[in-house]
């Protein structure tokens, strides 16, 4: 029996157990020979309170399945339920859900004052003046803004304006926060206070995060899970640590001083890399054994190379991640995708773990 | 257990689309404000056109001899303001619509505009119909005011002008839509935009007893948004005929329906526009 908006109301009366949830959700842009699927059919569940990076090449779908969260991309197939609202079918309560920060957009309007902008957009979203004066303020305060709310936001730094941006998509206090590239095109300090921000948001306001970002490093500091996407395909989706554990091996990073480069030509073992940094060289053994690595720091010795520091060292989610993308489809571990533990099911995986 | 009464329920719905309306005219008139250098230019452009067409219109065999008598006269530049206003109007409605949503397609902005719960058509269209409402209301008063002090213009107001003057408005409103609609799903059409308003304005001519047209023309001009709607006004404020005739330039019946359809139509190809640009992903691509 079809569903009704009355029936998507009861459902979300009681708060769902997942924040987000995605059954079979598809986008096939164009038509015949020309179609090209920009997300594959898609089942994926987020719980309330998590922080999900979802990281991809150019062009692998992550923005495309963004914009289906907001309704601004219609799917092809498959549904979206935000907070338990579909939003095909109770746009309205759906949305209501959701602040998003969009990427290569301005999100705000630039002729107008940061105030100006969370007032329209508070009252965009269906509230009125004495329910977003108190939460602009604050919000604006927080970010630092508040002494510079009666400024036009194109007189703001990019930083500046980004928070604004942030803002007035927390305006109405949405529980579930969608960030497209949040930090793009910000200087390293704007960065830090925004990935700061972000973090703050998480573990003090719990809101749930889908976080897009080509810098993995905010990505690994702020995700608590990873979701892989490659030609519009999930194919890692799992807790941030156990993603890393899973692609974790026995690895050394040996530091010796920069002029030891002929004795290391001679001494390194197969499938050892080098790269000069600074005063220093650093050679990377993976895959490597205590006894190697014992056996050449005595040679090292030998040799008089000075030694600057030995450590165990993991791979990062940036190499993880290049490794995910150019390995080949076969390769990609069906245990890099999670189970009915509350997360992913892709349903064209061949396999998942639990 | 939800205690609202269906009376309240409307009353805070109502409350909620007059909240959404006012936010999206006051955002309008806030950008018309931060233009209004570029309006003030331009409001005089138009009272200079009227000014200039005034001595110019049915004298081109005098023009071709060289022999321009460069009068204003009273009665020609009041029927050409009764032509003129209403096409500014109209003009001012679409091109206002089309720029402000390209440069909303162009910043990105459009898309949070469409993250709101409330209903599109309420945000997206109305709002913006009537910010350029007003706006355009100012322009088409204020050239008014700069052709008066120059030509005496005697024109008859009476109330039966409110009719085809409500329907210049319908059909600017709908005919910015459809544009709006066209905008949302291919972006830069400006070269198209201004093509058909031309072709809006030289057709409404034929409403007026300034110039004549050929029959096929004038029959053509029905089609057209402003043609009845001028002939109408003409009528009423310079003949002191009723506006009851049925058929005809100016007729109850092409004024009635050709405004209501453009309106009509404009509704449809917006929501169209919408749709298209959502399935194709390009909303806010540009």
């Amino acid at each position: 029996m079809p569903t009704t908006v009355v029936d998507e109301h009861m459902r979300a009366r009681t708060r769902p157990d997942a924040a987000i949830e995605l059954d079979g959700l598809g986008k096939v842009y164009g038509r015949g020979e020309k179609a090209f699927a920009a997300v594959k059919p898609t089942t994926l569940s987020v719980p309330w309170g998590q922080v999900i990076g979802l990281l991809g090449p150019n062009g692998a779908g992550k923005t495309t399945t963004i914009k289906m969260l907001g309704g601004l991309v219609t799917p092809s197939s498959g549904t979206i339920r935000l907070g338990g609202h579909d939003v095909a079918r109770d746009r309205s309560n759906a949305v209501r859900q959701i602040g998003a920060v969009l990427e290569g957009s301005r999100n705000v309007y630039w002729p107008m004052s940061a105030w100006e902008n969370l007032m329209y957009f508070g009252r965009l979203k269906g509230l009125r003046g004495g329910e977003i004066k108190p939460r602009a303020r604050r919000l604006l305060t927080e970010l630092g803004l508040w002494e510079r709310r009666n400024e036009t936001v194109s007189s703001f730094s990019r930083g500046m304006q980004q928070k604004v941006a942030v803002s007035a998509a927390l305006i109405t206090d949405p529980p579930i926060l969608l960030l497209d590239e949040p930090t793009l095109g910000l200087d390293v300090e704007a960065a830090r206070t925004f990935k700061d921000w972000i973090a703050h948001l998480a573990a003090d306001e719990g809101k749930t995060i889908v976080l897009t970002t080509h810098q993995l490093e905010v990505a690994q500091e702020l995700s608590d899970r990873i979701a892989v996407i490659k030609e519009g395909e999930i194919i890692a989706d799992l807790p941030t640590a156990e993603l890393l554990a899973r692609h974790a091996e026995d690895r050394f990073e040996v530091r010796v001083a920069t002029g030891s480069l002929d004795v290391l030509a001679r001494v390194l073992p197969d499938g050892a890399t080098t790269e000069p940094h600074d005063d220093e060289t650093r050679v990377t053994l993976r895959d490597t054994d205590e006894d190697t690595l014992y056996a050449l720091l005595a040679q090292l010795r030998a040799a008089g190379a000075p030694l600057v520091s030995v450590a165990r060292a993991q791979p990062s989610l940036e190499e993880v991640f290049l490794r995910l993308i150019h390995a080949d489809d076969d390769s990609v571990g069906d245990d890099d995708r999670v189970g009915d533990d509350g997360a992913n099911q892709p349903t064209q995986a061949k396999e998942t773990t639990s | 257990m939800n205690t609202a009464s269906p009376v309240s329920t409307r009353f805070s719905m109502m409350a909620r689309f007059l909240i959404a309306l006012g936010n999206e005219v006051r955002k309008g008139l806030r950008f018309a404000w931060s233009e209004r250098l570029q309006i003030l230019i331009e409001l005089p452009m138009f009272g200079v056109f009227i000014l200039l067409l005034g001595p110019l219109l049915g004298q081109g065999g005098d023009i071709a001899a060289g022999e321009v008598e460069w009068t204003l006269d009273s009665e020609t530049t009041s029927i050409l303001l009764v032509w003129f206003i209403p096409f500014i109007f109209f003009y001012m409605q679409v091109v206002k619509m089309f720029w402000r949503l390209l440069a909303e397609i162009q910043a990105g902005t459009i898309e949070q505009v469409y993250l709101s719960p409330l209903p599109s058509w309420l945000v997206a269209a109305a709002g913006r119909v009537v910010a350029a409402f007003l706006e355009t209301l100012v322009v088409a008063a204020g050239t008014f005011a700069i052709v008066a002090p120059f030509v005496p213009i005697r024109i008859d107001w009476n109330a039966a002008a409110l009719l085809p003057a409500a329907m210049v408005m319908l059909a600017g409103i709908g005919f910015s839509l459809i544009i709006a609609g066209a905008t949302l799903v291919w972006k830069r059409i400006q070269l198209v935009n201004d093509t058909v308003l031309t072709v809006v304005m030289l057709f409404s001519a034929s409403a007026i007893p300034l110039i004549e047209v050929p029959d096929w023309w004038a029959d053509a001009s029905h089609a057209l948004p402003l043609t009845d709607s001028v002939g109408s006004l003409y009528t009423a404020l310079f003949t002191g005929e009723s506006i009851t005739s049925l058929w005809g330039i100016g007729g109850l019946v092409p004024l009635l329906v050709v405004s209501f359809a453009y309106l009509g139509a404009g509704i449809l190809a917006f929501g169209l526009g919408e749709r298209t640009a959502k399935r194709r992903g390009t909303l806010g691509s540009y």
